[in-house]
């Protein structure tokens, strides 16, 4: 790898995140070390209508309820107060020079429904109109903390996490802020699951790269990280969980929700991201895939991946975090990237959460039913998005060099 | 770092069709904005011509915003590569989008199917309700495959600068588009936001950025230099909210760029003033009365109104095609620019000599967000 001055290198300070399977980022460790599933009937609306009653749904936190604003907007708070307390970080240290980068979709059902009472006649609340576009969630974080820096809203649905993360990361790096709190939102909505319903994506099992798998459950999550240029997180002894080597982005050009079935999106946002990265794909031990267990896209993704990684692909571990909180869209990277960060912080792969015969029948790469004890190096998180956008992203567990 | 150009533009707005009819549409004095069905007043796109930019077989996969954006990309490519050598290799050729609200009118149309009755939703009108629908379908149809992504609210410009700047891309096309939608509109109606002073607009702009180093190898030619883009938020900023904003963000941009520009080589400001009130005075207050008094200004929202996600590619656009036809502006249509209620007091001069710098600012009411850029004639 080619070093890098510190103030070029960034690294993750703070975590905090709201799941199906967990309120904190401790009960996500304890969810992703046992392989705890989070999926259900749905909860929020009525389901029945449609073919499939299955989803991954958080629980809002007491905590979170107290807070103001719709329900994605309260999550989001609650997980940046988590991430920032996390970080160690307050103040003016934290007002100055940080920005805010959340990828994030479609809304919440109370703005939705809202919106769609309006058209039909019935009164409106404006905080509808103005909580229903996709920056609500960031600026509700920058509100309450005041954040200063450059705030961005990436809405390139499943890929959004990731590319925020990325996002944050090239501001730090450019110098346009110090620290950047990134992550991902999304939450269960009756627009996207009709939708989803409709196209026929949805299964009431999410078996990721098994040969039984038929389609994904929906999920959501807020999840936050607080990205930090690595001289100042060294110099104020902050605790730093892993460390950004880079990130890579593409389109596949091919279809609005199919994937190249060669791969050929998902490999462009690989090989970019190792370039990004500096890495040669031998460095890699860790691989937290899209893995949505649709049919489609497990296939065109372990393709990808034995392209890009080649003779190194037998070696590297892969699992899909979906198996546990089902695909959360928009908050799906910023999810998986904290999975993958705790993996490599506390010396475990998270795992794919079921028992099922698997599509290159090598269960022991696919880490199946629980996490494996094991130290990775460098990993790197996949998302992959309707509208054929790609992203990837890889991390290194810190030492001090 | 790489310098960073602009060698095409595209645009489908109340303007024109093409940076042609653009540059037309800006020497003449801004028409007055007609009533929207909702009740508020605006600027809509009324042709439908430029889907002879679109791959007909693609046509009609896409709703009206992605039609508009994929228009766009289309005309800023064809004007980049009427100079010099095409494009050669549209792998590494990346779109990265700005948009407000996303596709608006699919989102509604959705909402009827999925919260009504019958809560069965068309298989063919879902995929368009992602917010990247526009920049996805816009790959899509034309091949690109570079570094690509979509930021909701004002932020392309920045990210793709400092992606070729770095050397990360050669070449990205960046955009804006957002769609009038009477789901917003009578929202902010009856809650004032938007009013006779302040019409809305819509329609899709996009510039084809490349490194100089890409753009001279294959023989084309700059429109414009990017020097310098800053960004700043403000906090607790609300579009509905009292009207106590103190525009901090404005200022810290605009002075960053001043700092890093000799403020005196800034021959022209491109503003952000929608007619409201409350933005339009905090613009003026940080560009200064001092620059305003020997600077042009040129705020195309008089002609287009607030057209939301695509504002700050739109000023970027309209500063570019200001270089590409410096002679567009006539002194007295300038004026006309002028005569928002936020800079009619700036007593302003107009020089006749040729441009060297300009100042353009873009501001994101939905979050807040305050972007200046400077550019420069080749």
């Amino acid at each position: 790898m080619v070093k890098k001055d510190a103030h070029e290198r960034v690294v993750v300070t703070g975590l905090g995140a709201v799941t199906p399977i967990s309120s904190s980022i401790d009960e996500l460790t304890r969810g992703l070390l046992q392989g705890t599933k989070g999926f259900g009937p749905v909860a929020r609306f009525d389901a029945s209508q449609y073919a499939i009653d299955c989803a991954a749904e958080i629980r809002e936190p007491e905590g979170a309820k107290s807070l103001e604003g719709s329900r994605p907007s309260r999550l989001i708070q609650y997980a940046a107060d988590e991430a920032i307390e996390d970080s160690g970080l307050s103040g003016s240290l934290l007002r100055k020079r940080t920005g805010m980068v959340l990828g994030t979709g479609l809304g919440s059902d109370e703005i939705n429904t809202a919106m769609w009472q309006e058209s039909t006649g019935r009164e409106q609340d404006l905080a509808a109109v103005i909580g229903s576009m996709a920056s609500c969630g960031g600026r509700a974080v920058v509100d309450r903390y005041r954040l200063t820096g450059p705030s961005l809203t990436v809405v390139t649905a499943c890929a959004a996490g990731t590319n925020a993360a990325g996002l944050g990361f090239d501001l730090i790096v450019r110098g346009r802020a110090d620290r950047v709190i990134v992550g991902g939102l999304d939450t269960l909505t009756q627009l996207t699951y009709g939708g989803f319903s409709s196209i026929g994506a949805l299964a009431e099992q999410c078996l990721p790269f098994s040969t039984e798998r038929s389609g994904t459950v929906l999920g959501e999550n807020a999840a936050v990280l607080v990205l930090e240029r690595m001289d100042l997180a060294m110099q104020r002894n902050a605790r730093i969980y892993a460390e950004v080597l880079g990130y890579g982005l593409s389109n596949d050009a091919y279809h609005m929700t199919a994937p190249r079935s060669d791969g050929q999106g998902a490999k462009l946002s690989m090989l970019r991201c190792l370039a990004h990265a500096n890495l040669a794909p031998e460095q890699v031990d860790y691989i937290n895939a899209h893995g949505t267990g649709t049919v489609l896209n497990d296939e065109m993704e372990l393709l990808a991946l034995q392209e890009v990684f080649g003779d190194h692909f037998p070696r590297l571990y892969i699992s899909s975090t979906k198996s546990q909180i089902g695909h959360g869209l928009s908050s799906a990277g910023g999810i998986e990237l904290i999975a993958s960060v705790l993996g490599l912080y506390h010396g475990f792969l998270p795992p794919t959460a079921h028992d099922r015969e698997t599509m290159r029948a090598n269960p022991r790469q696919f880490v199946q039913g629980q996490a494996l004890l094991a130290q990775a190096e460098v990993a790197v998180s996949n998302s992959f998005a309707f509208g054929g956008h790609c992203a990837s992203i890889a991390i290194k567990r810190w030492e001090r060099d | 770092m790489d310098k960073v150009c602009v060698t095409g533009i595209g645009i489908v707005s109340s303007l024109g069709i093409g940076y042609q009819e653009a540059i037309d549409g800006l020497s003449k004095k801004p028409s007055d904005p007609v009533q929207l069905e909702q009740g508020a007043w605006g600027y809509p796109v009324t042709r439908t011509d430029y889907k002879a930019y679109i791959p007909r077989a693609m046509v009609r996969k896409m709703d009206r915003i992605s039609q508009m954006t994929t228009a766009a990309v289309r005309m800023a490519m064809d004007h980049a590569e009427s100079v010099g050598r095409p494009f050669d290799q549209l792998d590494d050729v990346g779109l990265i989008l700005d948009t407000g609200m996303g596709s608006a009118s699919c989102v509604s149309a959705i909402l009827e199917e999925a919260l009504g009755s019958d809560p069965t939703i068309s298989p063919l009108l879902f995929p368009n309700v992602v917010a990247n629908a526009a920049s996805g379908q816009a790959c899509i149809a034309l091949g690109l495959k570079g570094l690509s992504s979509t930021l909701g609210g004002a932020g392309s410009l920045m990210y793709a600068f400092d992606l070729l700047q770095t050397g990360r891309a050669e070449r990205i096309i960046v955009g804006g588009s957002d769609e009038l939608n009477p789901l917003y509109t009578r929202g902010y109606v009856k809650h004032n936001v938007i009013d006779r002073n302040i019409p809305i607009g819509e329609g899709a702009v996009a510039l084809v950025l490349e490194t100089e180093r890409a753009a001279v190898d294959r023989g084309g030619a700059a429109i414009a230099y990017v020097d310098h883009i800053s960004v700043a938020t403000d906090p607790g900023f609300r579009t509905t909210g009292p009207r106590t904003f103190r525009g901090g963000g404005l200022h810290r941009t605009v002075s960053e760029a001043l700092s890093a520009e000799r403020a005196s080589s800034i021959t022209a400001v491109i503003g952000c003033a929608n007619g409201s009130s409350l933005l339009d005075r905090r613009e003026r207050s940080a560009v200064g009365i001092g620059l305003l008094n020997r600077a042009e200004l040129v705020l195309p929202k008089k002609w287009t109104g607030e057209v939301f996600g695509s504002g700050s590619i739109l000023g970027v656009a309209v500063a570019s095609m200001r270089l590409l036809r410096s002679s567009v502006y006539e002194p007295a249509e300038l004026e006309v620019a002028a005569a928002s209620a936020a800079v009619a007091s700036a007593s302003l001069t107009h020089r006749a000599e040729p441009m060297e710098k300009l100042l353009i600012n873009a501001y994101d009411a939905t979050r807040g967000q305050a972007m200046t850029t400077v550019i420069h004639k080749p």
